[in-house]
């Protein structure tokens, strides 16, 4: 009974690049060798699309990631082509600390954001993405503050965002989708963890030689 | 040089990605006001007392579940639910069924929505489907709400919406609201949606992922979600059904999931739902299980709900007179020991007559109709 006519819009091609963008870094990133040429990575890329594209039980890997993912926000797409990019061309984009900058500010937007929206406190910080002028005018301080510190990537990422978000290419209405998604999350928290283990036993290596 | 050139280029992009972003983001709602229900119904006192019972659904699936009805501009009603072979199992569809009032009964079911119109309509994966609620919109097409899951149980759901332009003939292709900032899971429907004067829909949601609490969802014209209202915390509250007193005021009514009392919780609003009360238990008591309500004429309000503390074998009907704060049991609808009556779902159609549909021991759903004497009657017998 529900008409079958297919609405080409947008939020579905997004959602749908997303979706290809997860599988085309998992690809790269699963091929470890980091001496093969880059034209056997483009193969890699093409794969990857070929594989997406492909029917399981009468449904894409794209479809089926869309479906469980939903769609990802526009900082998760752009460190996803920046990956792809390092791993295509051998060409690093972001540094570490400006990736460390990132990071930072994606986890205390996840602190502020998640336990309240999930329920907390009446609270709910996710109200601030339908339009509050004071979010708007602390992402404003923010990329200010980004741009004095050179941390562009985190600059940029806000400012894409906010563009995304005015152009609605996304199924959401809210702000805070388009800044950050819980995968996001997961790998700022991982990426983050990481560092602070390389700082520390380099600390701790240091500190062993003085006392030698 | 080059640094300073790339810095004013740079604060130059700032500059103009927050200007559009001024310019496009949407103007937050400062004011709410409910629109009023009419009760220009013309049903008169003289009438005989009615009562009836049916079964809305024939039994083509083992499974059927959570009804919600709509009445059609003909004077029939429309009903939806889903059925299956079991709950959450990848075979159940959303089902549909019209209610004839010059026959006075049900036409044949028929199914409205299946896991593949999502995947061929929406381009997306859907695992299992549940619940559904439906409303009349402002531009006075039918919308369908209705719960899928991608990922896990239920707690992995998300709502969707379809339209029906012409009363419940054919229906646009489905869209998915974006209700949660994590991954869009765990929101879910079951009460009755209401509009604003605006136009806005009010869509009762609620969330079991960590926490299980009551939300008002405000859906635009293009099913996109525009604002919350947060009703309650915590693990213990779900299924809100709004009842609107006048254009300002309105009560919520909440399942109670979580630990005793084990009583219906209750929320008011005086400012259009800008701010509410913190909630508050009923008299009525709740087994962790749905109820559906109604606002009479002068605030009187009806409540159809499960009477027991643990079981939901018992299906009753309660008035209040006083917005909410005392209940008075005026009828048993369902009562045997082996039974479970869930999921109500109630409406008024043209002629003034009350419609009740639930779920018989998740095999049918049931009708019962009944009229304003018949109403009236209870209500003098419980001296009210």
């Amino acid at each position: 009974m529900v008409k079958t006519e297919i609405i080409i819009s947008t939020p579905l091609i997004t959602g749908h690049i997303s979706s290809l963008l997860v599988i085309i870094a998992f690809m790269l990133a699963v091929v470890k060798k980091n001496n093969i040429r880059t034209l056997y990575r483009l193969y890699i890329v093409g794969i990857s699309v070929l594989i997406s594209e492909m029917s399981f039980n009468g449904i894409s890997l794209t479809k089926y990631l869309w479906g469980v993912l939903g769609s990802l926000s526009t900082t998760t797409m752009l460190l996803l082509l920046c990956f792809i990019y390092q791993k295509l061309f051998d060409k690093k984009i972001v540094t570490n600390k400006n990736l460390n900058f990132l990071m930072l500010l994606v986890v205390t937007g996840a602190i502020v954001l998640y336990p309240l929206s999930l329920g907390l406190y009446y609270t709910d910080p996710y109200l601030a993405g339908y339009g509050s002028f004071l979010f708007i005018l602390s992402l404003f301080i923010i990329c200010i503050f980004a741009l004095n510190t050179y941390h562009y990537p985190a600059l940029l990422c806000i400012c894409f965002a906010a563009i995304s978000y005015s152009f609605e290419i996304m199924e959401s209405r809210n702000l805070w989708d388009y800044l950050i998604d819980p995968l996001l999350v997961f790998f700022a928290i991982f990426w983050l963890a990481k560092q602070s283990l390389i700082k520390a036993t380099a600390y701790f290596k240091l500190k062993k030689q003085q006392t030698k | 040089m080059f640094l300073l050139k790339k810095k004013t280029l740079l604060l130059f992009f700032v500059l103009l990605s927050f200007s559009l972003l001024l310019i496009k983001s949407p103007k937050v709602k400062q004011t709410f006001t409910f629109k009023q229900t009419s009760y220009h119904i013309k049903d008169s006192l003289s009438d005989e007392a009615k009562y009836q019972a049916q079964f809305a659904s024939k039994g083509k699936t083992k499974l059927v579940h959570c009804p919600a009805i709509i009445r059609l501009k003909s004077g029939n009603l429309q009903g939806f639910w889903y059925g299956g072979t079991r709950e959450g199992a990848k075979d159940v569809n959303i089902f549909t069924a019209v209610f004839h009032k010059s026959s006075n009964t049900w036409g044949d079911e028929k199914v409205l929505v299946t896991r593949q119109n999502i995947h061929e309509d929406m381009g997306r994966y859907v695992k299992k489907l549940g619940n559904c609620s439906v409303m009349r919109d402002s531009d006075n097409n039918i919308r369908l709400f209705f719960v899928s899951v991608s990922l896990g149980g239920w707690s992995g759901s998300s709502i969707n919406t379809t339209i029906s332009m012409d009363e419940g003939n054919t229906w646009s292709c489905p869209k998915r609201l974006i209700s949660s900032p994590f991954l869009n899971i765990s929101t879910l429907v079951k009460g009755t949606p209401f509009l604003f004067a605006d136009g806005t829909i009010g869509l009762p949601a609620y969330h079991e992922f960590i926490g299980k609490f009551c939300e008002i969802l405000l859906v635009n014209k293009q099913s996109e979600v525009i604002y919350k209202m947060r009703l309650s915390k915590g693990r213990s509250a779900l299924q809100p059904i709004i009842l609107s007193n006048n254009s300002i005021s309105a009560t919520g009514f909440f399942r109670n999931g979580g630990s005793p009392p084990y009583k219906v919780q209750m929320v008011k609003t005086t400012n259009g739902g800008k701010i509410w009360s913190k909630p508050s238990f009923i008299s009525l008591a709740n087994p962790n299980s749905a109820i559906a309500g109604m606002v009479l004429q002068y605030g009187n309000m009806l409540i159809v709900f499960n009477n027991s503390k643990n079981k939901r074998d018992n299906l009753s009907l309660a008035y209040s007179t006083d917005i909410g704060q005392s209940w008075h049991i005026i009828h048993t609808f369902e009562d045997n020991k082996t039974g479970q009556f869930d999921y109500p779902s109630m409406i008024r159609d043209d002629k003034g007559n009350y419609h009740l549909l639930f779920t018989w021991n998740k095999t049918l759903i049931k009708h019962i109709t009944f009229n304003k004497t018949w109403l009236k009657q209870k209500l003098l017998s419980a001296r009210l």
